[in-house]
C-alpha cells in the first residue's frame, strides 16, 4: 500500500513537471527563445528554396497551403511529415531497419562513454559509483 | 522502494526498449507510437521510484562530495528528465489520437513539433549516455542473472539425490 502511494506520489511529480513544461512552453518568450532565430517567417509570403521544407511541415501562416511528402518510393503520402506515419497502427520492416540504426546510433555513444571512462579511470580515479 | 535487482533489472529493460520503440514512429506507425507514450511515463515514474532512495541521497548531500561520478549522473539525469519531459508534453501538445481520444482537441503548432523532434533528438543521446555511465551495473546485474540461473541448472543434479534420501525416509 506505501508503495503503491509513493508511486502514486511520484506519478504526481511528474505529471505536475509536465504541466509545468506545457506551460512554459506557452509563454510566447520561451518560444521566441528557442525557435530558430534565421527564422522560417523570413520566407513569410514568398516560396522558400526548392527542398528546403521536404518531408517537413511549413511553418504555420506560411503559404496557406501545406506542402506534401512523399515516401522513399516516391508515392505522396500526406501534407505532414507524421502523415506519413499515421497510417492507422501496424509495425513496418522498414521502420525495424530504422529501429536498428537508431540502436546503433545509441551503441556508439555507450561505447564512446564507457572507452572515455576506462581511460579516466586509468589516469585518475572517478570513485564509487553508487557512493552518495 | 527496495526491489531485487532482477526486478530492476526488467523494469528498466523495459523502459530502454519501451524508448527505443518511441524514437521510430516509422516503425510502430503514429497510434501505436503516442499510446507507447502514455504506457512509457507510467514505466517512467517506477524506474525513478525504484531510484528514489539514491535521489533523495545525492539530493540532500550534494555538494559533500561534489567532484564525483554519482554528481555527474545526477546532472546528467535532471537533463534527462528536462528533455525526456519536453518530448513528451510537446508530443501530446501535437497528438492526433491520445487527446482526441479523450474528447481534447489540439491546435496544429509548429513550435510543438520543433520541440518535439530536437527534444528527441537530445534525450536519445542523454540516455546513451545514462546507459554508458550505469554499464557496468547493466553488466554485473546481466550476468549475475544469467549466473543464478546456471546454478540453478547445476544444482539439480545435487538436489535429486537428497530428494531421493529425502523420499526414502
Amino acid at each position: 500500500m506505501k508503495a503503491v502511494l509513493h508511486y502514486l506520489f511520484v506519478l504526481a511529480l511528474l505529471l505536475a513537471f509536465g504541466y509545468g513544461l506545457y506551460l512554459l512552453g506557452q509563454n510566447a518568450g520561451v518560444r521566441a527563445a528557442l525557435l530558430p532565430k534565421d527564422g522560417f517567417p523570413a520566407f513569410e509570403g514568398r516560396r522558400p528554396p526548392e527542398g528546403l521544407f521536404e518531408g517537413r511541415r511549413p511553418p504555420e501562416g506560411l503559404f496557406g497551403s501545406q506542402r506534401p511528402t512523399r515516401d522513399f518510393r516516391g508515392e505522396r503520402r500526406g501534407d505532414y511529415e507524421f502523415d506519413r506515419f499515421d497510417r492507422g497502427g501496424g509495425f513496418s520492416l522498414f521502420g525495424l531497419l530504422r529501429l536498428g540504426g537508431t540502436l546503433f546510433q545509441m551503441a556508439v555513444i555507450v561505447a564512446l562513454v564507457v572507452g572515455l571512462e576506462w581511460l579516466l579511470r586509468h589516469t585518475k580515479g572517478l570513485g564509487n559509483k553508487h557512493a552518495t | 522502494m527496495r526491489l531485487s535487482a532482477r526486478w530492476k533489472f526488467l523494469i528498466d529493460l523495459t523502459f530502454f526498449v519501451g524508448f527505443l520503440l518511441l524514437m521510430q514512429p516509422a516503425f510502430t506507425g503514429l497510434s501505436l507510437h503516442e499510446w507507447f507514450s502514455v504506457a512509457l511515463v507510467a514505466v517512467m515514474a517506477l524506474h525513478l521510484l525504484i531510484q528514489w532512495d539514491w535521489i533523495v541521497q545525492v539530493t540532500l548531500r550534494f555538494f559533500h562530495k561534489f567532484w564525483h561520478k554519482s554528481r555527474l549522473q545526477y546532472v546528467l539525469d535532471i537533463l534527462l528528465l528536462v528533455s525526456m519531459g519536453a518530448a513528451f508534453v510537446s508530443g501530446f501538445a501535437i497528438s492526433r489520437h491520445v487527446l482526441p481520444f479523450l474528447g481534447l482537441h489540439v491546435e496544429e503548432d509548429f513550435f510543438w513539433r520543433f520541440l518535439h523532434s530536437t527534444s528527441a533528438d537530445l534525450t536519445l543521446i542523454i540516455v546513451a549516455v545514462h546507459v554508458a555511465l550505469n554499464w557496468k551495473w547493466v553488466v554485473a546485474t546481466f550476468k549475475s542473472l544469467f549466473r543464478r540461473k546456471q546454478t540453478r541448472r547445476g544444482a539439480q543434479p545435487v538436489m535429486q539425490p537428497l530428494q531421493q534420501v529425502g523420499g526414502e525416509r
